[in-house]
């Protein structure tokens, strides 16, 4: 069961961990991330990072096939995903979810701001626009009890 | 090549308070550095560690992180792959900063880094009596 699909460039960090993790208490982080799964050191790294919960690194689509597959039923899984892409990809393959949090999108050369832990640069602005057209919520949360503010118009 | 450098890599202001709360009880200290990953994206923290490393051209580089498995730590890791000379300690507290600031330079990197590590969880213990 997904408790959160999470747009989030830092993937598993303390936010995630703690923040996350106190409220909601996963049994599972799952990684959605081609480029992850693909790379033994990442992977090993992100695993390492989280010795409270489960991890799971795989690639969207194998993502979308154990999720759809009924693998993750039994457990309370926390989805994250590094960008807006990710969620589109998993989106459009069939997962069934009506929110998406934005939860970090963090400064790099070339973003412009819209919040204070959310940057965006031309290519993820159009992608959230086209998860708003799919009647997708973005919800820009950092933590559970942080204020939960709406995107949809803010990206439109 | 240069002194053993500290490179404190924490959430929020930590680092910066740490380093000056160091200063207020030791004075000048030199080749150490604070850097906080409020709001970076991870390729851009790991940058500016980087930078500070090959800036600095260290004998030996101590990285402090706050914080276990947090982008902190991680992006530290990513920062120092395949360098050597360099080691990522977690759980800075101001014991290990102080004991840092005072003993580097007179004995080998391993043998502070037991020191500091040490040092770091003797200081955690109830002391009211």
């Amino acid at each position: 069961m997904i408790i959160v699909l999470r747009i989030d460039d830092r993937l598993i960090h303390a936010q995630v961990v703690i923040g996350w993790g106190r409220s909601v208490k996963p049994d599972r982080i799952v990684i959605a991330d081609d480029d992850i799964a693909a790379n033994d050191w990442e992977k090993q790294l992100y695993a390492s990072a989280s010795p409270d919960f489960r991890v799971s690194i795989l690639s969207v689509a194998r993502a979308f096939e154990q999720i759809n597959g009924g693998v993750f039923d039994k457990e309370k899984i926390i989805l994250l995903v590094r960008g807006p892409k990710g969620a589109m990809r998993l989106l459009e393959m069939g997962l069934d979810l009506d929110e998406v949090n934005v939860g970090g999108m963090h400064f790099s050369e070339g973003k412009e701001k819209l919040l204070d832990n959310i940057y965006l640069d031309e290519g993820e602005r159009d992608t959230l626009r086209e998860l708003v057209k799919r009647g997708i919520t973005l919800e820009a949360r950092a933590l559970p009890d942080s204020e939960r503010i709406i995107l949809n118009s803010m990206v439109v | 090549m240069n002194e053993q450098t500290g490179i404190i890599v924490t959430h929020g202001g930590l680092a910066r308070e740490l380093l000056d709360t160091a200063k207020l009880i030791v004075g000048k200290i030199p080749f150490c550095y604070a850097i906080s990953n409020k709001g970076l994206a991870d390729e851009v923290l790991v940058s500016k560690i980087k930078k500070i490393i090959e800036e600095t051209d260290p004998s030996f580089a101590f990285l402090f992180v706050d914080y276990f498995g947090s982008s902190c730590s991680l992006n530290c890791v990513r920062a120092v792959r395949g360098r050597d000379n360099t080691v990522v300690i977690s759980g800075i507290n101001l014991p290990i900063l102080l004991d840092f600031v005072t003993k580097r330079g007179t004995m080998e990197p391993e043998e502070i880094i037991n020191n500091l590590i040490h040092r770091g969880q003797e200081s955690v213990k109830i002391v009211n009596i």
